[in-house]
């Protein structure tokens, strides 16, 4: 069972994991989409989770941030177990999700999405100062506060999502394929952005399909097959794994 | 004729409806009167023919032999049994209809029973049926099948059945709004007969004209209805006919309202103005007339005269809206109980209500009317009766006025309706009352309170006070 | 002259202003449930009507004081309604398609006003105007420029509509609340993960309102005559025309296009009729534009508006984390058990004839007959809703076209009622397709407001004239219609035509059964499921939606001639107006809109429920005799609706009704019991309406 112990805290002031699933079954209605998942992301841990079309990385990233309920098994988020507890919690409890796809509101304004999540946190007095922040971020932003969301480029809508995520301060990021159908520029972009949100102690779940960036950035890899995990070990052992699988002969099967 | 439209599948949702009421039936019943020859004297009309109650208020015959009678559906040795169909909760318009009605119907019941009932029994009523107001064939075939119904005393908004009762052989008596359905049947009957269908003119409207001293008269009806359009082209008709000579004229006429006034009235009241209107004659319904009068207020055309669809007797209706109702004119084609009626039928009818705390409306002595043919026509039949019997030998009255309620009807004719000057009955006989004070106040002489003017004479002419007690 | 033209245009917008404003507040108030809740909330002129009718009982019948009256009826049950409506329902349906909401809000519509009579055992009663907020609300007046006067109640309700209409989009603009409410109709998950309680801004959403329903539900009351659902149903309709104006989002202008209607109307009350006088030409125009100008500016403002349709909407990304609508199974090739059941079914339908034919009275015969022709009708619903996925409110104007050309052929030129009938429905097909180019820009919600429109505007006008309508001066009670004769067979009795009307019923459901599996049908359900993706292998959507609603329209309109020859005299308002075309689709669509037994269980209840369940003719039936029927029933009729309309509410998770849902439930346990799963379980792309 030592593929899911919790790795050791980097700074001793606070031990609790950011997030475990502790045998986790969950599905949507008669569809069962996760079966028994343990795992633990230790406080500014960075964990990469990566599989086939349809093992249920977006389900379980689903599960991490309340937006479904498991079955069975439970949630715990920095401590407090918020299995039943709907997703707001979550997000109050400072999981921050970066969903698959759209990940902003096409019917708002950029503006009006930021003052979404920064009046939430910061309330109307530190509205200011957090929308300046978000446009220092990312100037492009800045431009085209009143223009839709909807009607951005799909780079520049992970850009809003992750002004809004670098003002909320979350302690686990989850962020559900945040580089797909960027452009290689944008790719690097986002991935020194969550880099950036490492070193301030953000625990990241990065789901990816392009493995490699992945791997540079986290420190471990699960790897789930159709709603379990099938192998979780560190980046170095994956990458020695990916190594031997790409220049073996190929098997009979 | 009243033609309620609605929308709703059943009650309660949108109810497009609006009865016309006593103003289509006004009109057409002026045309309906009949009498002898317009002899206007208050001398009681000889007891001309056997079992009829012409002019006199005990009835004639007095109670009836009594005889065993078989296979008749309704009546047993004890007791004759009626049933009253007519919508009642659902009406929405909010008119005490299928309850007033029947309470005025169990009141002559009562009232009969308690003199001896007809042939030896009892009258009563053996079921009373809402139709929910959209289920009114339906009930009506259920009550044809009904062997303890002798025959269907009805009052609802709308006909259908109607036609099924009378072709099953069932006598049927019914109200002023639903007349239009008897035309032509010979065992339905309506409280002062089938009144015009077509072409119609009526002396009455210009009556009220003469009474408010009104020169310019407006005319409104809703465009919905076909009923309330024809209402409004009768009364154009009428001043076309009787206006000129008199210095009468409808300088406004509409008959595209829209149900319920939902932008108001402003624009129509304001033309009226305009047009210099001091008469308002409506074919709409009683609590749209509320909202015209408080428009034509709003506008301060107090001097204008408004002449009410209907409603007699309706004390509540009155009472809840004097102010607005204070000067507002009313035609009656029953005997008004503002007139002396002292040892009449009228006087009857109150001492029963008020016994049987009737809630008192035109309906509820419709009902009484109604009943009142039904047991003169078991009477007129004699002793061993059918359906078809009584029905027949009704018939044969010339001159039924149900104790004086009424002016005189020729049942010989009055099935048939009359179409413009075809069919029309020798008189027509009205009553005029405006309210007062938050009451009912008559015009004219209280000995004499009925003006008839004789159909046979094409031209105006003043109407003869007449009574028929 | 001149100077009078002046004065008499500021008069009639004066005259136009209080009509004006009751549009303006239910405007506003549709806008606001709409922005706050994603809703076409056609219920609100409902919740309106149970504010004004609790406010009346509590002040007019109860004598309560006006303030305790108030606070019950506006700030008690209005919230307390939204709450209900969105925690028991209307949450459940945020994932649903926008047209699943339209239905259940028809559904409320129906139901709200029975359920609120039925609770507070309310009857209108003549002469009673209700009484509005402020005292002698309608006898004081305030003359304006000396050309018109207010009266204090809508003064009352001028200043009302105004401060809401500030108040209310300085809310959406200065706060935060607006943002947030926006947000939730977008993605309510969305919302979740950025901190904010969704549910719980859902609710207060729906409580703001409601609230403003009650309001202007108390506020309208004194400009009616009397209580009426039917008034309020058709302010919101008329409402929704201003709301277009601000495409349904902004609050200003909503309220301007309110006012601007009233306004509009009262001119063309004061100017046509008097232009009409020196101008006949202009007298239809009058008699008939008038009365029906809401419902010609909504259907324009529909075709013409483009920003209208496109205005902002974007499916909800995380609509999948919610189970999604239960898909619709189509049940596995027809197994032993099942033959046995239809058969079973088959016969204790023929039973149940054989009983009526024999031994039915005459009323049930009547109902019997009423309803196999109102199942033709419903038929045309399968076609235009279960098939080709659209919502049709005008079906019974299109059931009103098929009558009266039966009987104005068979009044004037003497024709045989069948040619007639035959005839209605190629007439009523062309109105139909008449109807469906216009709207070939439309989709899905704006269809329906775009065929109530037309609905609303046959009713308001085209009745009226006597080529189409009933001839002016006749009563209805003359509107006959003869009974066919074929041959030697007569049909003036009941039971001879209720033959022949199954007969032409069982050959319409085979028809529309073979419509169904034809390619034609496969077509129509292509455009259903997407309209690109089927034009994309070469279906013209334009080409199917006009063949959908000619053939829809032609069978109403077949139904609706053999209604009047049933009934014997076409009697249009108990049985074609617009509400009552809204408690068939109602019926219909909880039964299963894609399969005629939908059709024909529907029909089957409209007619019969009432006699046999509601006035305990079964119960009675059961317990041997009428008399032991229990003291509560006969129920009132209100019942009826109330079941029906709440039952709309399962449409959302079920659009294939409740017939195909429990064969889908008995056919998903065979399969379970099965080991091998050879059932077809075809996920439909169009798993929603």
């Amino acid at each position: 069972m030592g593929l899911g112990g919790a790795a050791p805290a980097k700074n001793g002031a606070d031990v609790s994991a950011a997030l475990e699933l502790r045998r986790v079954y969950a599905g949507y209605g008669p569809f069962r989409a996760l079966f028994d998942v343990n795992l633990t992301i230790a406080a500014g841990e960075a964990v990469a989770l990566v599989g086939s079309n349809g093992a249920g990385k977006t389900s379980l990233a689903r599960v991490a941030s309340g937006l479904v309920t498991p079955s069975e098994g439970s949630v715990v988020v920095n401590g407090r177990d918020l299995t039943r507890a709907p997703a707001y919690r979550y997000a109050r409890a400072g999981v921050a999700h970066a969903p698959e796809g759209r990940s902003v509101f096409a019917t708002l304004t950029v503006e009006e999405n930021l003052e979404l999540s920064i009046h939430r946190i910061r309330g109307r007095k530190g509205l200011k100062a957090g929308l300046e922040q978000a446009y220092a971020l990312y100037p492009i932003l800045g431009e085209r506060r009143q223009q839709l969301a909807g009607t951005l480029s799909g780079g520049e809508q992970r850009m809003l999502t992750m002004a809004r995520v670098l003002v909320d301060a979350p302690r686990l990021l989850i962020a559900d394929e945040l580089s797909l159908g960027l452009a290689p520029l944008m790719v690097q972009h986002t991935y020194e952005a969550l880099q950036q949100l490492r070193q301030s102690g953000v625990a990241l779940l990065v789901i990816e399909q392009h493995v490699t960036h992945a791997l540079a950035l986290c420190d471990r890899v699960v790897i789930l097959d159709r709603g379990t995990p099938t192998w979780i070990g560190s980046s170095e052992q994956a990458r020695t794994r990916l190594q031997t699988v790409l220049h073996s002969p190929p098997t009979s099967n | 004729m009243a033609i309620i439209r609605t929308q709703s599948p059943t009650i309660g949702p949108k109810t497009r409806w609006f009865t016309l009421f006593l103003a289509a039936t006004l009109m057409a019943a002026s045309c309906s009167n009949s009498s002898d020859d317009g002899a206007s004297t208050t001398a009681a009309r000889p007891d001309d023919t056997t079992g009829d109650t012409t002019g006199d208020t005990t009835p004639a015959g007095g109670s009836g032999l009594f005889e065993p009678v078989s296979g008749v559906p309704g009546v047993s040795n004890n007791a004759i049994s009626f049933a009253v169909m007519g919508t009642g909760a659902a009406n929405p318009l909010g008119l005490c209809l299928l309850d007033c009605y029947a309470q005025g119907v169990q009141a002559y019941f009562d009232y009969r029973n308690s003199i001896g009932g007809v042939n030896g029994r009892r009258l009563e009523l053996s079921t009373v049926v809402d139709d929910d107001l959209v289920n009114t064939k339906q009930k009506a075939l259920e009550l044809i099948d009904d062997p303890d119904v002798f025959g269907i005393f009805a009052a609802t908004v709308f006909q259908d059945g109607y036609a099924d009762i009378a072709e099953a052989g069932v006598p049927m008596w019914i109200t002023m709004p639903s007349a239009a359905a008897a035309d032509g049947y010979d065992n339905m009957f309506v409280p002062i007969g089938t009144p015009c269908a077509e072409d119609c003119r009526s002396h009455f409207a210009v009556q009220q004209a003469i009474i408010a001293g009104a020169t310019k008269v407006g005319v409104l009806g809703f465009g919905v209805s076909t009923i309330s359009r024809s209402c409004v082209d009768g009364f154009v008709r009428t001043f076309e006919q009787w206006g000129p000579g008199l210095g009468i004229e409808v300088v406004y006429k509409n008959d595209s309202l829209t149900l319920g006034f939902p932008n108001g009235i402003g624009p129509e009241v304001t033309a009226m103005k305009d047009a210099g209107v001091d008469l308002v004659q409506t074919c709409i319904d009683q609590n749209s007339v509320l909202t015209v009068l408080q428009e034509l207020r709003r506008q301060g055309m107090d001097d204008t005269t408004v002449v009410l669809p209907q409603g007699y007797a309706d004390q509540r209706f009155i009472e809840d809206n004097r102010d607005l109702l204070e000067g507002s004119l009313l035609g009656v084609f029953t005997l008004p109980f503002e007139a002396n009626i002292e040892g009449t039928a009228a006087a009857t009818f109150l001492e029963w209500a008020d016994k049987s705390d009737v809630q008192v409306n035109d309906f509820a002595i419709q009902g009484w009317v109604d009943a009142d043919m039904a047991a003169t026509a078991i009477l007129a039949a004699g002793p061993v009766f059918d359906r078809q019997s009584a029905v027949d030998a009704f018939n044969r009255i010339t001159d039924y006025t149900a104790g004086g309620l009424i002016s005189p009807v020729d049942w010989t004719l009055q099935h048939d309706a009359p179409r413009g000057t075809d069919n029309l009955p020798p008189q027509e006989c009205f009553a005029f009352v405006r309210v007062t004070d938050g009451a009912f106040e008559l015009i004219g002489d209280p000995d004499k309170p009925f003006l008839c003017w004789d159909n046979t004479i094409s031209e105006w002419h003043d109407p003869v006070p007449t009574s028929f007690t | 002259m001149f100077a009078n033209i002046g004065e008499d245009i500021v008069t009639a917008v004066l005259q136009g202003a209080p009509p004006g404003t009751v549009y303006a507040l239910v405007a506003l108030g549709f806008v606001l449930a709409y922005k706050t809740s994603g809703v076409f909330n056609l219920a609100f002129g409902a919740q309106a009507y149970a504010s004004a009718v609790l406010y009346f009982k509590t002040h007019a019948e109860w004598g309560w004081p006006v303030l305790p009256s108030l606070a019950v009826s506006v700030f008690v049950l209005a919230p307390l309604v939204g709450f209900l409506l969105e925690s028991l329902i209307f949450r459940h349906l945020r994932t649903a398609p926008p047209v699943s909401s339209l239905v259940v809000a028809i559904g409320l519509t129906i139901a709200i006003p029975s359920i609120v009579d039925l609770a507070l055992d309310f009857q209108p009663r003549n002469g009673q105007i209700p009484l509005g907020i402020v005292p002698n609300g309608n006898s004081v007046y305030y003359p304006v420029f000396d050309l018109y006067s207010f009266s204090r109640d809508e003064l009352m309700a001028m200043g009302v509509a105004t401060a809401a209409m500030l108040a209310l989009a300085a809310m959406f603009r200065f706060t935060m609340v607006g943002l947030k409410m926006r947000a939730v109709v977008e993605s309510p998950r969305l919302t979740e993960l950025n901190g904010l309680a969704a549910d719980r801004i859902s609710i207060s959403a729906w409580m703001l309102s409601s609230l403003f329903a009650g309001l202007a539900g108390v506020l309208i009351a004194p400009r009616f005559p009397t209580l009426a659902p039917g008034r309020f149903f058709d302010i919101v309709v008329v409402a929704i025309a201003a709301a277009a104006v601000g495409a349904l989002v902004s609050l200003p202008r909503a309220y301007i296009g309110g006012l601007a209607l009233g306004v509009a109307i009262a001119l063309f009350n004061t100017f046509i009729p008097r232009w009409a006088n020196d101008h006949s030409w202009l007298r239809p125009m009058q008699n008939n534009i008038t009365p029906a100008l809401p419902f010609v500016v909504l259907f324009l403002v529909l075709v013409f508006m483009p920003g209208l349709r496109r205005a902002r909407f974007a499916a909800d990304p995380l609509a999948g984390v919610d189970p999604p609508p239960r898909s619709t199974v189509i049940p596995a090739p027809i197994s032993a058990s099942e033959i046995v059941r239809r058969t079973l079914g088959t016969t204790l339908l023929v039973v149940t004839l054989i009983v009526l034919f024999t031994r039915g009275d005459s009323a049930f015969l009547y109902l019997a007959g009423q309803g196999a022709a109102l199942a033709v009708v419903y038929l045309s619903i399968t076609i235009i809703t279960g098939l080709a996925g659209h919502i049709s409110l005008c079906q019974g104007s299109f059931a009103a076209v098929g009558a009266f050309t039966t009987y104005q052929l068979a009044a004037r030129y003497d024709t045989s009622v069948l040619v007639g009938a035959v005839a209605g429905a190629l007439v009523a097909a062309a109105v139909g397709a008449l109807l469906s180019v216009p709207l070939i820009r439309l989709s899905g919600v704006w269809i329906a407001i775009a065929t109530l429109a037309f609905a609303f505007f046959f009713d308001a006008v085209m009745v009226k004239f006597s080529w189409t309508g009933a001839p002016s001066g006749v009563a209805t009670g003359d509107l006959v219609v003869p009974r066919p004769v074929i041959g030697p067979w007569d049909m003036a009795s009941d039971k001879s035509f209720l033959a022949f009307l199954l007969a032409v019923l069982a050959i319409a459901t085979v028809a529309v059964m073979l419509l169904s599996r034809s390619t034609t049908g496969r077509m129509l359900r292509a455009t259903r499921g997407s309209e690109i993706a089927a034009q994309s292998i070469g279906i013209s959507p334009t080409r199917a939606r006009v063949l959908a609603f000619s053939l829809a329209a032609g069978l109403a309109g077949l139904g609706g001639a053999l209604l009047v020859i049933q009934q014997e005299s076409v009697n249009y308002d108990t049985n074609f107006a617009p509400f009552a075309a809204l408690f068939w689709l109602v019926l219909v669509v909880t039964f299963g809109a894609r399969a005629p037994e939908g059709a024909i269980a529907g029909a089957a209840t409209f007619t019969l429920f009432d006699k046999v369940v509601l006035q305990g003719t079964f119960i009675g039936w059961l317990l041997r005799s009428p008399d032991r029927v229990p003291g509560l029933l006969p129920v009132s009729p209100k019942w009826r609706l109330v079941l029906f309309g709440l039952g709309t509410i399962q449409y959302a998770s079920h659009p294939e009704g409740v017939l195909e849902m429990a064969r889908a439930r008995r056919n998903r346990r065979r399969a379970e019991d099965d080991d091998h799963d050879d059932d077809h379980v075809e996920l439909a792309l169009e798993a929603s309406v």
